[in-house]
């Protein structure tokens, strides 16, 4: 995981407090962001291996950042690098659910409350890791 | 009912000629458009009641009847008073006087039926004048309005239960934030307590088994189907968390 860039787009700092430490802790390099606008031109101007990135965001919703990160990816604009997108929200349609899913181009969603050890699973699986730290709870 | 009872030769008195000689033709005329305005006041699905001036009923018709309770018989020549409270109708009656209005409209009021209910309605007022302008009579046309109440009643019930899903949502969204923060502390917290102290080590998995059974609330409360209540206490009711999701169609 040593040299693997992680960006955390997120607007609740106890959230993003314990992301970053959880995450350096398993030796990832951690940059933040707490908005949505901040997301796309830290993800323009820097690389990174793979985005958390929070839907109810100020500025740009996730979907809408996810969804245009994606597009400049495909037309070569921006370097690719996975989306992981972790959202407390959950609409009570499983239909609309997976229409804003396909449409926000996103690799994987994750729901809050979700537990460490399934993050750095996904992460490690988005990332090409096979490797965990933790044992399963 | 025929058609005395509802007292359409009442109406017979207002048939009059230009120079009070009447030829058979036009007899004939007035008497088919009488019949055909008959025929309309009959089978209207409004209530329509006619007042003479000094407000005793001089026409009424089978919807008015239902409405009322009362026969058209019983009901001729009698006061409204008998169906309804003199002094709401004189008071619009009076307006219709004072300003030389054709008639007011959507007055909400009641009738007294027969069975000592009071039905609500929607009245309208019509003043009924001669050909000098002058008023002769009143015509009430009235709307039950149980059937509307009743779907106000539903619509409302409706409205309610959407506003308890949107509440359920939003909550499930706003718990799962901080709920998240908390899970992830924890969870860091066992992981660096791992091989210290037990008993800490016990207070840290009761406070993880506490988040995942709020959590199991959340994600319940998220996909709320519709909502059903259940009693609580002193009258008052819950959501039913369980039933309400138990379907999985949308509430839309």
């Amino acid at each position: 995981m040593k040299g693997r860039k992680i960006l955390i787009v997120e607007d609740d700092e106890d959230i993003v407090e314990t992301l970053k430490y959880s995450l350096e802790l398993r030796g990832f390099e951690v940059d933040v962001v707490y908005d949505g606008l901040h997301a796309l031109r830290k993800a323009r101007k820097d690389h990174f291996d793979l985005m958390l990135l929070d839907i109810m965001l100020p500025g740009k919703n996730g979907y809408e950042v996810s969804r245009v990160l994606r597009d400049e990816m495909d037309e070569g604009k921006i370097k690719p690098f996975k989306i992981l997108v972790l959202t407390a929200r959950r609409v009570n349609s499983a239909e609309r659910e997976d229409f804003l899913a396909t449409w926000s181009k996103a690799d994987e969603y994750m729901y809050k409350p979700f537990e460490l050890e399934d993050l750095i699973e996904r992460i490690n699986f988005h990332l090409g890791e096979k490797e965990s730290r933790l044992s399963k709870v | 009912m025929g058609k005395k009872n509802h007292g359409y030769p009442r109406y017979n008195s207002s048939v009059k000629g230009d120079s009070g000689t009447i030829s058979v033709d036009t007899m004939i005329n007035n008497i088919k458009n009488l019949d055909y305005m008959a025929s309309v006041f009959e089978s209207s699905p409004v209530a329509m009641i006619c007042l003479s001036g000094n407000l005793r009923v001089t026409m009424i018709n089978p919807t008015a009847n239902e409405l009322t309770g009362y026969s058209g018989d019983y009901l001729l020549g009698r006061r409204i008073s008998v169906i309804m409270r003199q002094d709401r109708v004189k008071k619009i009656i009076s307006t219709i006087r004072k300003k030389g209005i054709i008639s007011l409209n959507g007055y909400p009021t009641r009738f007294e039926n027969s069975y000592g209910e009071e039905v609500p309605i929607r009245l309208r007022i019509s003043s009924m004048r001669d050909e000098y302008g002058r008023i002769g009579g009143f015509l009430l046309t009235a709307v039950d309005m149980r059937e509307i109440k009743a779907l106000q009643v539903k619509l409302l019930e409706a409205e309610r239960l959407a506003a308890i899903t949107e509440t359920a949502i939003s909550v499930n969204h706003e718990i799962n934030n901080p709920l998240c923060s908390i899970l992830g502390n924890t969870q860091l917290m066992l992981i660096e307590n791992d091989d210290s102290d037990p008993v800490m080590l016990k207070r840290l998995q009761s406070i993880e088994k506490q988040i995942h059974r709020i959590q199991g609330i959340t994600d319940k409360l998220g996909r709320i189907a519709k909502p059903v209540l259940k009693e609580y206490i002193n009258g008052k009711k819950m959501l039913d968390v369980e039933a309400s999701t138990a379907s999985e169609k949308t509430f839309s």
